[in-house]
């Protein structure tokens, strides 16, 4: 039993100088969070004040205040948009990926390499230089005040794509042709076999965008011309014109609002998250 | 074989010459000035007619070009076309159309309000070089992109190999580095230009000043404030990378390391060795997503620095944006900017491919 | 699966839904898109915008909308972006010389004349010094809204007690100014600046206004050169300004949002004399109170290397005549009167400091009771008498980005003289203005 014991605390010891490492590290990167928290409940007055202090002397909801109570600062209808728009992407992704994944993955085609091309061209290109055209469409197609210039453009997602291939791509042959020996039809393919067999690259995609839709800021800064369509981000930019200043408890009251909900989605489903991350959907 | 490679060869062309065709078209449409147009004049009939043609003839070719690849006639001949129809409508609509329409744009002078006021060929692009505003903001771009890549490269690789144990210690870990990934970049970025701020309330240089360390501006000076930026985005990139590699590492089977430990390998060499080699496809991946993804920078530099100081951190998507669609208002100007932004990201994938593509080992 | 595909639908259903347009009443409804964000400002604006529906508006059959979309920047853009895609806002309130010029260089502004004659409008009531943008092409196509002119702002309590008088209605000349702010300059034990004297912020049309004051200007009639470039003066100023970081009591202004920050430092008392628009009167006087420092605070004129003077501001309101109908803008032009009788730019001056756009505010009794309780608010206004602007340029905001961008090399890290500072520009002007 000594022995033991003591094999466990030498490896205890050993292991100490990297396991302080790894804290100090996570300490590092989880810090600024602990910051924007601390601030946003600060006066304005204690916040610019020196010395700093590490935690609220008095407890202040200044900050959460102003910008709940600020004129036109409508927080629910900015988290009702956010969450149609998620949704709304999200699902309009689902209905396109899948079908154009189980393509790439199982078919073969002329001008396959060309679409994929056109995937992957996907990927390189910046809001910056695509969102006035799209704003134009959107505009011909008298589209403009409602929530859909912020859910079609990002319907085709070139990342599900892939992630989605390879998913497909890793489902064993046999399955599929036994599947067709029994004549089913390519749809029931699709969501009785790949579908189930990749459950957890699907949510990882859906994650992905969950986590890229929500937290969009130029997109919407762009798109939306009226209050009835902002998502939740755009909190930020009446915080960043403030009239009254950078007053940095609001900034970070705005922000610790815009942050709560992916926050609270993580935490709450933070072990299948991480899962389904590590997924290996890349090979 | 040989007729079916003809085959092949004439649907190809066949395909390139209807997009041309539908491309012929709708640039004449735009010519005329109507692209925001609600009426639809006659006079445009036989530019449409132009499409319709080109539309046709890619549609036929496309018959007889997947004939020809998919050997017989079978019934899931253009199934295939039908699952990706959605997908590549809207690709083209919110992706190729643009980025045409960009590439068409950068040869004319205008704004938005009118986009096709002067034609002036490649005079935006020989203006580009000279103007310094152009030239700085790509120089910068090209050193963010390069300390970015290798840092968040070197950075996961080295986090993944040492949390990759299953430990608790290196759950929680993972879980906390990967954090930052979930908040948008732009609330990552008022957070740190807090803790930068070289006030006396700037966390960061209270910290360092207990340690007698004088204050750094670290947003105020152009030595530090692209380092900030590039700081800042490497913390809210790195867990995420870390965990793909970790996935990555995961997944070589435990074999062949108990081989090589039986062959009193190393752990070093077996780092070397096997594992960099078995992952290379993730880390292949992970290089060209990086790489793109850091020439687009953009939210972070607007809301941390606003390009300054001294434009040691102008890039070129902010370039784009003010010029374009900003009060200097040159459109044309932008898009050529535009245009050169994607002609880098092409190029370099394109390197990535022919360079790197023969070094990973899929097993 | 097929729960998914139905929950999916009906999502797309429901987003359809909620993009379904109200329905057209006979009604005239028009926007206001402005950069009037939160504190005084928005709350000034709501407030016309609810009297006009309730009196005016419900009267004539006109409702107005008015539409938050960021910094002057922003609503250009979001305005271009509008007018190209065939729908677009009514009003606009744009900044004086940077907004302006590029919407009525578009052409999509309306002409006031006509609207001005049918009414028999006194156009001699709005103040002639605000109205140089708002011409183009011997048309009328802006009006003064939220104007201001920058005054100087200091601590009176400090200078009380060092016992210098400060005119309030007069420009000090530089010298003077100097040796002001290096009075104020404290510095603490350990050679660290406690409190600088001054801070200049980047913004140009301080720059610009010195040019003016020694004779010069930021542009030429034509807005093709810099004459400021090759005359000397911006040389004179760029050693000034460089000089004073110099010396040590002249804090460099910050990469983002410097203003911002200049209003935090001095209403925190660590510098004690700045240059600020009026209209941020209410928020430094507010700040001041919050944050538990209370000083006096003194208004004056800008100081001058010459006369007085000074730049102007804020922004100007248009009405847009493009994709919108005649009943339209002769609705923006019923609102737009509402703005500018006598009540209305009273209140917009005494709620927020911006400049009243029209004389017959300066006799409002609200005005008239302001001034005699703080005689520093009217400050501002009396400077007015003095208001200069730099002809209109093409290249402005392109010379404007380049500017920055060399006085952040001279000022922020000293990396340039200002001999080296000017070549630069020069250097830039060659590219810019072709």
């Amino acid at each position: 039993m000594k022995e033991q014991t003591r094999r466990r605390l030498r490896r205890c010891m050993k292991r100490l100088p990297g396991d302080l490492l790894k804290i100090a590290v996570v300490l590092c990167f989880v810090f600024p969070f602990y910051w924007m928290i601390c601030t946003a409940f600060k006066s304005y007055s204690e916040a610019i004040q020196t010395p700093v202090t590490f935690w609220p002397e008095r407890f202040s909801m200044d900050g959460v205040a102003s910008i709940l109570g600020a004129r036109n600062v409508d927080v629910l209808r900015y988290l009702r948009n956010s969450i149609l728009i998620t949704a709304g992407t999200i699902a309009l992704q689902m209905l396109l990926l899948v079908p154009a994944a189980y393509a790439f993955a199982r078919f073969e085609f002329f001008g396959k390499n060309v679409c994929f091309a056109l995937v992957l061209l996907a990927l390189m290109i910046p809001g910056q230089v695509t969102y006035i055209t799209v704003y134009l469409t959107m505009a011909d197609w008298n589209l403009l005040n409602t929530l859909w210039p912020q859910i079609l453009p990002h319907g085709a997602n070139a990342f599900g794509i892939f992630l989605l291939r390879q998913g497909f791509k890793q489902v064993p042959d046999e399955i599929i042709e036994s599947a067709q020996l029994d004549s089913a039809s390519q749809v029931q393919i699709i969501l009785k076999i790949l579908a189930p067999m990749c459950k957890s690259v699907l949510l990882t995609i859906m994650l992905f965008s969950f986590v890229t839709t929500w937290n969009n800021y130029f997109w919407p800064l762009v798109m939306t011309n009226s209050e009835a369509v902002r998502p939740l981000t755009m909190m930020l930019v009446r915080v960043l014109d403030s009239e009254l200043g950078t007053r940095w408890n609001e900034i970070m009251a705005a922000n610790l609002l815009v942050v709560i909900p992916v926050l609270a989605v993580y935490i709450f489903t933070s072990g299948r998250i991480i899962k389904a991350f590590t997924y290996n959907g890349i090979k | 074989m040989k007729q079916t490679k003809t085959v092949k060869r004439l649907a190809a062309a066949g395909m390139a010459a209807g997009v041309l065709l539908i491309l012929t078209g709708v640039l004449l449409i735009k010519a005329a000035g109507l692209s925001s147009a609600r009426r639809i004049p006659l006079l445009l009939g036989s530019r449409y007619l132009l499409i319709a043609a080109g539309a046709a003839l890619g549609a036929v070719s496309t018959y007889f070009g997947n004939t020809a690849v998919q050997g017989k006639r079978s019934r899931k001949g253009f199934f295939p076309y039908l699952l990706i129809a959605p997908a590549m409508i809207f690709l083209i609509i919110f992706v190729l159309y643009p980025i045409l329409n960009v590439l068409f744009l950068s040869f004319f002078k205008g704004s938005v309000q009118n986009p096709t006021k002067e034609f002036v060929g490649l005079k935006n692009y020989a203006a580009l070089g000279g103007k310094a505003a152009f030239l700085t903001a790509v120089k910068n771009t090209f050193f963010y992109a390069a300390v970015f890549v290798l840092l968040v490269m070197a950075g996961s690789l080295l986090m993944a190999a040492w949390l990759s144990a299953d430990r608790r210690l290196n759950k929680f870990s993972q879980t906390a580095i990967f954090t930052p990934h979930l908040i948008a970049t732009v609330s990552c970025a008022f957070i740190w230009r807090w803790i930068l701020d070289f006030n006396d309330y700037g966390l960061l240089n209270t910290l360092l000043s207990v340690f007698g360390v004088a204050p750094i501006p670290w947003l105020e000076s152009s030595q530090t404030a692209m380092w900030a930026i590039i700081a800042m985005n490497v913390w809210k990139n790195i867990g995420y990378y870390t965990l793909i590699l970790i996935a990555a590492m995961k997944n070589i089977p435990a074999e062949i390391f108990e081989a090589a430990t039986l062959d009193n390998a190393s752990k070093t060499k077996c780092f070397f060795r096997i594992t960099l080699p078995l992952i290379s496809p993730q880390l292949f991946v992970t290089l060209i997503l990086l790489t793109i993804g850091s020439f687009n920078v953009f939210d972070s530099v607007n809301a941390m620095t606003e390009g300054g100081p001294g434009s040691s951190t102008e890039v070129i998507a902010r370039f784009i944006y003010l010029f374009a669609f900003g009060n200097v208002n040159s459109l044309g100007l932008g898009c050529a900017a535009a245009v050169f932004l994607m002609f880098i990201q092409l190029a370099l994938t394109a390197v990535y491919f022919k360079v790197l593509a023969g070094r990973v080992h899929y097993s | 699966m097929k729960k998914w595909i139905a929950l999916a639908l009906a999502l797309l259903l429901l987003l359809g839904c909620s993009a379904c347009k109200k329905a057209e009443d006979k009604e005239v409804t028009i926007e206001v898109w402005h950069p009037r964000g939160a504190g005084a400002n928005g709350e000034m604006i709501a407030a016309s915008v609810a009297e006009f529906n309730e009196t005016i508006g419900a009267e004539k059959g006109i409702t107005v909308v008015e539409v938050f979309q960021g910094g002057y920047g922003e609503v250009v853009t979001a305005t271009m972006n509008a007018v190209a895609a065939g729908s677009s806002p009514e009003i606009v309130v744009v900044e004086n010389s940077s907004g302006t010029p590029v919407l009525s260089g578009e052409g999509i502004l309306a002409d006031l004349t006509p609207y001005i004659e049918r009414d028999q409008w006194d156009l001699d009531n709005v103040q002639s010094g605000l109205l140089a943008y708002c011409y183009h092409d011997g048309e009328l196509i802006a009006m003064p809204y939220i104007r201001s002119t920058p005054v100087m702002y200091y601590n009176k309590t400090a200078t009380d007690a060092l016992g210098i008088e400060i005119p309030m209605n007069d420009a000090l000349t530089i010298e003077e100014f100097e040796d002001l702010c290096k009075k104020l300059t404290v510095k603490n034990a350990d050679g660290t600046t406690g409190v600088y004297g001054f801070s200049l912020q980047s913004n140009t049309w301080y720059t610009q206004n010195f040019f003016y004051q020694l004779g010069s200007n930021m542009f030429d009639e034509t807005g093709k050169s810099c004459p400021a470039l090759e005359d000397g003066a911006m040389l004179k100023v760029f050693t000034a300004w460089d000089q004073w970081v110099q010396d040590g009591w002249c804090q460099p202004f910050v990469s983002t949002n410097d203003e911002a920050y200049l209003e935090e430092q001095f209403s925190l008392g660590k510098i004690a004399c700045i240059f600020d628009s009026t209209g941020k009167m209410g928020n430094i006087f507010g700040a001041v109170e919050e944050l538990g420092n209370p000083f006096e605070i003194g208004i004056a004129f800008l100081p001058s290397f010459g006369e007085p003077s000074c730049p102007t501001g804020g922004g100007n309101m248009a009405i847009v005549k493009e994709n919108n109908s005649e009943a339209e803008i002769a609705a923006a032009w019923e609102f737009m009167k509402f703005l500018l009788t006598s009540e209305q730019d009273a209140l917009n001056h005494v709620n927020t400091g911006y400049a009243p756009s029209t004389k017959a505010a300066a006799d409002a009794k609200i005005v008239k009771d302001l001034w005699a309780n703080e005689p520093y608010r009217q400050v501002g206004f009396n400077q007015l008498a003095y208001a200069q602007d730099a002809p209109a340029s093409d290249y402005g905001a392109e010379w404007g980005v380049a500017f920055k961008s060399v006085i952040s090399s001279l000022i922020q890290e000293g990396t340039v003289t200002p001999e080296e500072a000017v070549e630069r520009l020069k250097g830039e002007a060659a590219s810019i203005f072709s």
